[in-house]
This record gives structure tokens, C-alpha cells and sequence, in this order.
């Protein structure tokens, strides 16, 4: 048989390699899963969370440990360590829903921060429901506690998501070569919601 | 190179099938009173439920219902959704269609069909051994007795990987370029640095080429002329093309395979400098990262072993592939290594050597898949 009748399989073969290889150019995703994983212009994957909170509970980032934020996570949090868990981007979310109340909340967060002689200072843009409530600074990688007052008018809808944008978020590599690059500012210990 | 069984006498051809045979019924035996000896009540489930860890999961998530449409929006603790895109379909696809024929759960099917295809793999590598006895001996002793022959007896494609290797060499060996492209496509379609194997073949066709008319000019008019190899080296990427077609079909993005690495938090990294830092700063995200890092530092010395041997094509493919896993740096390199089977047969031609070493070497890889296979139940970072 002549070798030549072999160009028709190879014809075959080149033809669906390169329907196959033209599909990498036309991704049929939605906007969510672009940005995250193809473009990486995101680092928020939002999570699906029940979201359930009691007002005064307060919620641990430190792995193993009880009451772990996890129902309450949206994005922007890296994997919980024995010392906390840091975050992950340039701002972490989450959403806490509870029994709405007429007073205002007050949230007290407990936090080290990505810290050192060069860049001694973390600030964070604390946000609710899309309003800036106001601007946190740390200045140690050792926990402090902050906390930050909430309006009444947003406890009265039973539903806060919270928002901690970090301007001054540096590379995890910072940390050590073998971490993960992604942008890090502090590294939550506990964090909770309570009516005044 | 070319003895086969059919040519050293029926008594001596007997063994070169029996002795893998009990080699792996031995192993199968040994791994499960390592098991035994660290449990209280050991059952053959208890066995198996025990050794189906990390992946192992995943592999049954693909067998039972396929590739997800989208990543996980639930949490599970880390940043991203995760996907089982990353596990390519030739082994799940393999283990769901025996689980048509057989009723049992994936990771029973697993820990039997594994060490089947292991064997096979045992069976297949003896043509790349040149009739030498000792050290096929040995290499069937390493892949189903020996320090990493759990990773070949568990729901993972480890085995499925190692058996398409050898008889893709076999295949090239003898220049069967067709042949070495259709396994070479089943190869890509069992893990991604599968399809590296083209290298292996172009390699291969240019030194045949090479040989008949040393011209580099002539080179590419040459291969034109030889639609074989033509085929072959297209026929590898099949496997891989196929995968991005049915990924685009369920997902929508012909490479999620790729693009969910994200959800493993593994970055593109030089593979030089990942080493380094994996030997000079051990903490870190990756566990017992030096001990991985001389696993990878091992595995590219016994490339340079088969370089050296002349054994271009293995040499390149396994360069290729140890490369490639180290841009996402060390973690899991230590199963990498283990699974590219030229570097077990070049090991195993160096240990046989002797036949002091020989038997040293046999030695310790029974007392390393005791020790290790426990470590695997314990789930050492570095045998991840």
C-alpha cells in the first residue's frame, strides 16, 4: 500500500486539531469566570454562603478553631492557618444576615497586618452594603482590635455585606518565595457583629 | 533490544511473565499488611477506603458524574471555586466503563484495575531492556513492590500514564511511528504532559533522517516524504484536542483544564528558581518542598543518564515533562518522577549493574513500599 493514502488521515487529523485549537479563542463563559480565571482581573470568586448570623457571635479565622467565618465568606480570604487567615486581593467580602435590629451594630475586628520597616502601615476601607463607613489603619503584624459603628439604617435590614478594601496590599511572596503571589494585607483573627 | 520471549526459550520466557505476576501479588500483599499494621481492624474496604486520598476523590468525582459545567461556588476553604477539569478523562473514562460491566464504587475499581495496568506496564517494558533479565526484573519490582508502587494500585492515572509510556517507546523503538502517535494521543488524553510525547517522536524521526542523509537542509523535505511520521506526530495532540472539545461542550472554555489551576493557587514559576527556593526556604505553601525538590533534582539527573545513554527521545520527553510540572513548582513532583517510566528503567539498568546492588536495591524497595505505603495512609505532604 502506498504511504501517500495516509495524507487523507492526516488531513482529518490537522482539520480537527485545528476547529479544536480555534475554540480556545471563542470561551462561551460568563463574565464572573472571565474575570477570575482567564483574564485574572479578579481575585473575588464569589462564594455561595447561607450567609446565617447571631448578632454577637464573634466568628474565628484561625484554623480548627470553633465559629470559623466560613458561612459568612464571600471572596478575598486565603485558607485559614493556626494564626489567622489572610486576605486574599485587593478586598475581601462578607455577608452576614440576622435578626434586623433598630440600634446600630458594632464591628470589632481583631487583625495583623502585612507590615514591615519599609511599608509600616495597612489602611482598610471598611464598607456596608455599599456605603464607606470608614478607614482603618494596622500597623503590626501582631493582632490588634479595631472596631468600626454601623449605622441603625443598616441593622434594620437584617442583611450587611461587608466590604474591606486594602490599598496598601503587597505581594504574599513578601512573605516567603514558596507563598502565594496574590495580594495580602492583614490577617483576620476574629471578627464580630454586635447591636449597641 | 529486540529480544522478545519468543526468542530465549519457553523456561526463560515463563519468568519474565511469572516473576512480575507474584511480584505483584507480593506487593498487593505487602501494601495491605502495611495498611493492617497501622489500623486496629483492618478490613480489604477498610484497604481501600484508606489509600483513596487527595485525588483519588476527584478521579471518582469524573467517574460518577463527569465533568462540571462550572467551578464550585461553595466554599471549601480556600479563595476560588474549584473544578475537576484539571484530571484528564483516559483513565475516569476507563474506570466508568468497566463500572458499566461491574458493580462496585470507583475507588474498589481503582485499586483493581491499577495494578493491572501496572503489571501490564511491567510486562510491556521488556523489548526497551535489550534482553537484559536483571534489570527488567528489577523495574517490575520497583513499579509493583517498590517505594511508589502505591501510587500504581489506587484510583489514580498513575498507572494508565506508566503502561502508555512504555508501550509508546516500545512502539517508537521500533520506529512504528503510527503506532507511537496512537498511543502517544492515549497518553495526552491521560495527563497533560502527555502530549510531550511528540518530542519523543520528532526526536526520533530526526535521527533516523539524520542517519540516512545528515543534512540539515534536507531535514524537513526529508519528513515531508514520510507520511508515517507525519501522522504519528500529529496523532498525539489528538488526545488533547479531543479534551478541550468536550471541555468547550460542558464549560464553554476549551481550556479549563488549564485556567483551573487557579483554584490549586498554582502560579507559572521558572523552574530554576522554584527549586532553589524550594530547597533553601522550606516554608511555604508546599509540604516537605526539599524533599521534593531533590525528588525533581533526581529525576532530572537520571535524564541526564539516559542523555548520556543515548536514549535522546526519552531523555527529551522526560526533561519535557519534569519542566513543565516544575513551572507550577515541586509539589507532587516526587509522584511526577515516579510515573515516567524511562527513568525506572534507567535506574533499574544502573542498579542491576551488580548483583550485590541488585539485590540491596530490591531490599529497600520492599522496605520502602511497607514504610511509604503507610506514609501515603498518613498522607505525607511529600508523597502527595
Amino acid at each position: 500500500m502506498s504511504r501517500s493514502i495516509l495524507w487523507l488521515p492526516i488531513a482529518l487529523v490537522a482539520a480537527f486539531e485545528l476547529y479544536a485549537a480555534s475554540l480556545v479563542l471563542r470561551p462561551n463563559v460568563d463574565a464572573a469566570y472571565r474575570a477570575y480565571y482567564i483574564d485574572k482581573t479578579s481575585d473575588c470568586w464569589p462564594h455561595e454562603t447561607a450567609a446565617a448570623y447571631t448578632l454577637g457571635t464573634t466568628l474565628s479565622f484561625v484554623d480548627s478553631k470553633p465559629s470559623l467565618f466560613f458561612p459568612n465568606k464571600i471572596c478575598g480570604w486565603f485558607y485559614p492557618n493556626d494564626k489567622g487567615t489572610w486576605s486574599y486581593g485587593s478586598y475581601s467580602l462578607l455577608r452576614f444576615k440576622f435578626a434586623a435590629v433598630a440600634s446600630p451594630l458594632r464591628l470589632t475586628i481583631t487583625a495583623g497586618a502585612m507590615v514591615d520597616a519599609a511599608q509600616p502601615v495597612q489602611r482598610i476601607t471598611v464598607s456596608a452594603n455599599g456605603e464607606k463607613l470608614t478607614d482603618l489603619s494596622l500597623t503590626g503584624a501582631e493582632p490588634e482590635t479595631k472596631t468600626v459603628d454601623i449605622p441603625a439604617s443598616l441593622a434594620a435590614s437584617g442583611s450587611i455585606d461587608l466590604r474591606f478594601d486594602y490599598p496598601d496590599a503587597r505581594s504574599g511572596r513578601e512573605l516567603g518565595p514558596n507563598e502565594d503571589s496574590h495580594p495580602r494585607a492583614i490577617r483576620m483573627v476574629s471578627l464580630a457583629l454586635s447591636a449597641t | 533490544m529486540n529480544e522478545t520471549a519468543a526468542h530465549i526459550g519457553p523456561r526463560r520466557g515463563f519468568s519474565l511473565v511469572a516473576i512480575p505476576v507474584v511480584l505483584a501479588v507480593a506487593g498487593a500483599l505487602l501494601r495491605y499488611l502495611s495498611y493492617a499494621s497501622v489500623n486496629a481492624q483492618p478490613s480489604p474496604q477498610g484497604f481501600v477506603d484508606a489509600m483513596c486520598v487527595w485525588d483519588c476523590y476527584w478521579y471518582g468525582d469524573i467517574v460518577t458524574r463527569g465533568y462540571q459545567a462550572y467551578p464550585e461556588t461553595l466554599n471549601f476553604g480556600g479563595p476560588a471555586g474549584i473544578a475537576n477539569w484539571a484530571f484528564f478523562p483516559l483513565y475516569p473514562l476507563l474506570i466508568a466503563a468497566i463500572g458499566k460491566l461491574v458493580a462496585a464504587s470507583p475507588a474498589v475499581l481503582g485499586s483493581i484495575v491499577s495494578p493491572l495496568l501496572t503489571l501490564g506496564a511491567a510486562l510491556a517494558s521488556w523489548p526497551l531492556f535489550g534482553g537484559d533479565r536483571r534489570p527488567y526484573f528489577l523495574f517490575a519490582a520497583l513499579l509493583l513492590i517498590g517505594p511508589f508502587s502505591f501510587y500504581f494500585s489506587i484510583l489514580y492515572s498513575e498507572s494508565l500514564f506508566l503502561l502508555l509510556t512504555v508501550l509508546a517507546f516500545v512502539a517508537l523503538g521500533r520506529r512504528n511511528y503510527i503506532a507511537a502517535g496512537a498511543v502517544g494521543a492515549l497518553l495526552a488524553a491521560t495527563r497533560t504532559v502527555g502530549v510531550l510525547f511528540v518530542f519523543a517522536i520528532l526526536a526520533e524521526a530526526a535521527i533516523e533522517l539524520w542517519r540516512a542523509l545528515p543534512r540539515l537542509r534536507s531535514l524537513l523535505p526529508d519528513l515531508l516524504r514520510r507520511p508515517d511520521i507525519v501522522l504519528g506526530l500529529l496523532l498525539v495532540p489528538l488526545g488533547v484536542f479531543a479534551f478541550m472539545v468536550w471541555l468547550h461542550a460542558v464549560t464553554g472554555d476549551a481550556l479549563a483544564f488549564v485556567h483551573i489551576q487557579r483554584a490549586w493557587d498554582r502560579e507559572i514559576v521558572n523552574p530554576v528558581t522554584g527549586l532553589w527556593h524550594a530547597f533553601t526556604s522550606p516554608g511555604g505553601q508546599t509540604r516537605d518542598a526539599p524533599l521534593l525538590a531533590a525528588a525533581s533534582l533526581g529525576g532530572l539527573v537520571l535524564c541526564g543518564v539516559l542523555a548520556w545513554r543515548r536514549q535522546i527521545p526519552a531523555a527529551i520527553f522526560c526533561t519535557l515533562c519534569l519542566v513543565l510540572a516544575l513551572t507550577n513548582g515541586v509539589e507532587s513532583m516526587l509522584r511526577f518522577v515516579a510515573a515516567l517510566a524511562p527513568l525506572g528503567i534507567v535506574l533499574c539498568q544502573l542498579l542491576a549493574g551488580w548483583r550485590w546492588l541488585f539485590w540491596l536495591s530490591f531490599a529497600v524497595f520492599v522496605v520502602l513500599d511497607f514504610e511509604w505505603t503507610i506514609g501515603w495512609l498518613h498522607q505525607q505532604g511529600a508523597l502527595m
